[in-house]
C-alpha cells in the first residue's frame, strides 16, 4: 500500500517537474514586441483604445493631453525571412549611381597673387531637342475699323424728402440737386428679446 | 525727486483700496477672480443649485464643463447629499461658495420644484437649515439669487419656515420642508449669506450653446468629454450669476440684513439681454485665450510642409 502511494507521489512529482520545465521554456520563448515605449515609461490606455500620454490630471480621474493610437499587436516587429530552411533571400540589387555633383576650387597663381576660382559641376543632362522646322513666316495684317461710340449720360437729379413726426413742427422741404443724400433714421433704442425668460418667484 | 513720486504712488494705491466696495470685497472672498483661469476652471469651488423649473435640459452639463459643481433637484435632501458627496469625492475642488438659483416664494422659503402643478415634486428649506447642513461640508458663502431673497432672512422664518403664511405661491411641500434644529445658533455659524441689496424678482435666461463661438463650443466639448459627460447644448443663466461672473459694477450684495417689504419689481428685459451678450463675450474670450492662440502655430506648420504630407499620402 505504502509502495503504491510512493509510486503515485513520485509520478506526480515527475509530472509537475515536467510541466514546470515546459512552462518556463514557453515563457522564455515568447518574443518581445517593442512598440517604441521607453523602459519605465507609463502608458495608460482608456476604454476607447487610445493611449494617453499625458497621464492623470487630477483627482477627478480625467485624462488630459494628447492621445495616440496604440501600436497594432499583430504588426510584425521585424522582416520575415524565408520560412523554408536553406531558402534564398530575394535581394534586389540597386542600380549603380554614376551621377556626380560637387564644388571644386582651383588655385591660380599669377604674378605672386593667388586667386581661387570655384567651379560647380554635376552630371551633364542630356537635352533632347526637337527637329527644327523650316522657317515659314506668314504675316497677317488685320485692319480694325475705328468705331466711335458716343455715350450720353443723363443727369440724375435725386430729391430726398424728409417727413418728420406729426407732433413735431413742420419744417420746410429740403431738396438737393446733383447730390444724393441718404438719411437713415435710427430708432432710439430697439431691443429684440431673443431668449426665453424664467421668473423666480 | 523720488519722494514725491513715491507719495503719489502710495496715494493712488490708497485711493484704489478705498474704492473697493463691500460687494467687490465679498465677491473677491467668495469667488476669487482668476485672471488666467481656463474655461474649465471658471467655476472651481463654486456650486450652483437649480430648481428644475428654472433650468433647461442638460443645463448642469454646461456648468460642469465650466468647472462648477451643479445640482438640480426638487428635493432639498438630495441636493444636500449631493453637496456632501461632492466635497468628499473632490476635496481639491471642494465647494466653498453655493449659489442658489431657486425660488424665494416671495421671501417665504427657498423652494425647488419641478413645476407649478400643486402635485409636482417640491420641497422647501429655511436659510438657517441650509447654513446648518452645509457648514459641516466646508461651505463658507451662500449667495441667494431668488425672488425677494432678503425677506428670507427675517428672524421669524430664519430657522423654521411658516407653512401657513397664506402666500398662494407657497404650494404644497410634496417632498417636505427642512428647518434648522432647535439648538442651532445662527450667531455661531461661520457661513456668510449674501443676497441682492435690492429686493426684486430675479430672472433667468435660457441660451443655446450654438450662440457661443466655435472655439468655445470646442472647449466645452473637450471639458465635457474629460469629465465623461455629453457636451451641453443649452443652458440657463440668471442675471445675478452673469453679474457676478462679469464683476458687474451695478451688482450690489448685502449680508445679514433682512427686510419685510415685498417687491414686485422686475428688471427690464433689455438689461438681461445686454448682460447675456457680455456673458457670451466673456466666455468666448476665455476660450480664445486658452485654445485660439494654440491653433495658430499648428496651422503654420501644416502650411509649411505640404510636400511631406503629399509624400506620405503617396506612400
Amino acid at each position: 500500500m505504502n509502495s503504491t502511494r510512493k509510486t503515485i507521489l513520485s509520478l506526480c512529482a515527475a509530472l509537475l517537474l515536467t510541466l514546470g520545465v515546459v512552462a518556463c521554456k514557453s515563457t522564455s520563448d515568447q518574443s518581445s514586441v517593442n512598440n517604441g515605449t521607453q523602459a519605465g515609461a507609463t502608458v495608460s490606455q482608456n476604454s476607447t483604445g487610445e493611449v494617453n500620454t499625458a497621464g492623470l490630471n487630477n483627482s477627478t480621474g480625467a485624462y488630459v493631453g494628447g492621445s495616440g493610437v496604440p501600436a497594432q499587436a499583430d504588426q510584425p516587429t521585424s522582416l520575415d525571412a524565408s520560412s523554408r530552411v536553406g531558402g534564398r533571400e530575394n535581394v534586389q540589387v540597386a542600380t549603380a549611381d554614376n551621377s556626380y555633383a560637387g564644388t571644386g576650387q582651383t588655385l591660380i597663381t599669377s604674378n605672386g597673387a593667388k586667386t581661387t576660382t570655384t567651379t560647380t559641376y554635376s552630371t551633364p543632362t542630356v537635352v533632347t531637342t526637337a527637329p527644327v522646322a523650316p522657317n515659314t513666316t506668314e504675316t497677317i495684317t488685320t485692319t480694325t475699323p475705328v468705331v466711335t461710340t458716343e455715350v450720353t449720360t443723363p443727369t440724375v437729379t435725386e430729391t430726398t424728402t424728409t417727413t418728420t413726426d406729426t407732433t413735431a413742427d413742420t419744417t420746410p422741404m429740403v431738396s438737393s440737386t446733383q447730390e444724393s443724400t441718404t438719411t437713415t433714421t435710427t430708432p432710439a433704442e430697439t431691443t429684440t428679446t431673443t431668449h426665453r425668460r424664467m421668473h423666480k418667484d | 525727486m523720488r519722494r514725491p513720486v513715491l507719495i503719489l504712488i502710495a496715494f493712488v494705491f490708497a485711493v484704489r483700496v478705498y474704492a473697493i466696495t463691500p460687494t467687490e470685497y465679498l465677491l473677491a472672498k467668495a469667488w476669487p477672480y482668476e485672471h488666467k483661469a481656463k474655461i474649465s476652471e471658471v467655476g472651481r469651488g463654486v456650486g450652483i443649485v437649480f430648481s428644475p423649473d428654472l433650468s433647461v435640459p442638460g443645463n448642469c452639463r454646461f456648468y460642469q464643463s465650466l468647472g462648477f459643481a451643479c445640482f438640480e433637484d426638487a428635493d432639498w435632501d438630495a441636493i444636500l447629499s449631493g453637496i456632501r458627496t461632492y466635497n468628499i469625492l473632490y476635496p481639491d475642488r471642494a465647494i466653498r461658495t453655493l449659489v442658489l438659483e431657486t425660488h424665494g416664494t416671495n421671501g417665504n422659503g427657498l423652494k425647488v420644484q419641478n413645476s407649478y402643478d400643486p402635485a409636482a415634486d417640491r420641497s422647501y428649506i429655511s436659510v438657517g437649515a441650509l447654513q446648518e447642513r452645509v457648514e459641516a461640508d466646508g461651505v463658507r458663502y451662500i449667495v441667494i439669487s431668488a425672488c425677494n431673497s432678503r425677506r428670507l432672512l427675517r428672524p421669524a422664518i430664519y430657522r423654521a419656515l411658516d407653512p401657513y403664511n397664506g402666500d398662494k405661491l407657497f404650494l404644497p411641500a410634496t417632498l417636505g420642508i427642512i428647518n434648522a434644529s432647535e439648538d442651532w445658533d445662527p450667531h455661531r455659524s461661520r457661513i456668510v449669506v449674501a443676497t441682492p441689496a435690492t429686493s426684486h424678482i430675479e430672472q433667468t435666461l435660457a441660451g443655446a450653446v450654438r450662440e457661443l463661438s466655435p472655439t468655445t463650443r470646442r472647449a466645452l466639448t473637450v471639458a465635457a468629454r474629460s469629465l465623461g459627460i455629453e457636451p451641453p447644448k443649452q443652458f440657463a443663466v440668471s442675471e445675478m450669476l452673469m453679474q457676478m461672473l462679469l464683476r458687474d459694477p451695478t451688482l450690489e450684495l448685502a449680508t445679514g440684513e433682512s427686510i419685510d417689504e415685498l417687491s414686485r419689481d422686475q428688471t427690464p428685459d433689455a438689461r438681461g439681454e445686454k448682460l447675456f451678450r457680455s456673458f457670451v463675450k466673456y466666455v468666448n474670450q476665455l476660450s480664445w485665450r486658452e485654445y485660439g492662440k494654440k491653433k495658430a502655430p499648428a496651422t503654420k506648420r501644416a502650411a509649411k510642409t505640404p510636400t511631406s504630407k503629399s509624400a506620405s499620402a503617396r506612400r
